[in-house]
């Protein structure tokens, strides 16, 4: 591979006048120089920001996942990253506010949100952002809230019985039964923000939430 | 009535239901985008299939590596259906395998070990490759 490149730079010598290098270095951007810089700094190894899909999910998971294999992260911390960040990924494709798709549709859905992965020593934080409705803050906000006091007996015991409870939520594709199995994969209690956002107006709010592992 | 095979995907399991064979088999990852619409036609399948049985051996096996919350829920419904089965004088036995360094899958096999008593459960460590 080593020879390959070498020998394809010879070639591109011939052709521009300056070193190879030297014309890519030029090339990039200081902006891109400072987030790679920013990125490093924050042990950023996962981050997209765009409309996401099953698709993106899956090829993402599967980026992750070979990513983790050259990290010393235990197998259990990696298995529940990768779990939280499928979880959190496909709520944003269910319920983002910022849909490129039929808002009604139930499949096949693309829909807006960022989603960042950061290494902490053995562990990982998953982040996300993404546009909701006003009113999610209320209904959302509260669940999370007591979300955030449950210690990781009730948390399991919560998970138990949402299990056993028949189907509830309209339009729910499995959001309660969800947070808690993120909470009770989580090493820390989930933290969330809901954010006025001048570009998208009062009926709306930029949700915000990190996951521990 | 027929037997349901699907090929698995990156993100949905192999299914492998032979009915004729008493034989249902699930086996790999499991997070679609929408648990209802994958889960959905096969559990009336299956619950079709399970009414008409009477004092009948029937072999569930399953294997996933993961499941999403939306799979959790539906996947936890179709085993009730097996434990209701085997209430109506039927023997299910429910096959659980998970990789033995999964604690996640091993407890949810022990839930249902707990929950339903009337299926037997067979828990089935597999070390990893």
């Amino acid at each position: 591979m080593g020879t390959e490149l070498n020998d394809f730079i010879n070639v591109a010598k011939r052709v521009r006048p300056q070193p190879i290098a030297q014309a890519i270095e030029q090339q990039q951007s200081e902006e891109m120089r400072h987030f790679k810089e920013v990125a490093s700094q924050n042990n950023i190894i996962f981050f997209f920001s765009g409309y996401i899909s099953q698709g993106v999910i899956e090829t993402s998971a599967d980026a992750i996942k070979s990513r983790l294999d050259a990290t010393r992260a235990n197998s259990k911390v990696k298995r529940r990253l990768v779990s939280s960040f499928i979880e959190i990924a496909q709520n944003i494709v269910h319920y983002s506010a910022d849909t490129a798709t039929d808002i009604h549709a139930d499949d096949d859905e693309f829909r807006f949100g960022t989603l960042c992965i950061s290494a902490s020593g053995e562990n990982f934080n998953v982040m996300c952002a993404n546009p909701v409705l006003a009113a999610t803050e209320q209904n959302l906000g509260r669940k999370l809230e007591l979300l955030k006091q449950m210690s990781i007996e009730d948390i399991r015991a919560a998970y138990r019985e949402t299990l056993h409870a028949e189907e509830g939520d309209e339009g729910s594709k499995g959001a309660g039964l969800g947070f808690l199995m993120l909470a009770r994969d989580a090493r820390e209690p989930i933290e969330f923000e809901f954010v006025p956002d001048p570009a998208w107006g009062s009926e709306f709010r930029m949700f915000y939430l990190k996951v521990s592992i | 009535m027929s037997n349901f095979y699907l090929p698995g995907t990156k993100h949905t399991p192999e299914v492998d239901f032979r009915y004729s064979e008493h034989r249902l088999s699930l086996k790999g990852e499991c997070f679609p985008e929408n648990a209802v619409k994958f889960f959905g036609d096969l559990m009336d399948r299956t619950q079709t299939y399970l009414s008409g049985l009477k004092g009948q051996m029937v072999e569930v096996n399953v294997q996933l590596t993961y499941f999403n919350s939306a799979s959790t829920k539906l996947l936890f419904k179709m085993i009730a259906d097996f434990d209701a089965a085997s209430q109506a004088g039927n023997l299910v036995t429910l096959n659980w395998y998970y990789d033995e360094e999964d604690d996640t899958l091993e407890e949810f096999g022990r839930d249902i070990e707990d929950e339903y008593t009337s299926l037997k459960v067979e828990m089935h460590a597999l070390s990893a490759l």
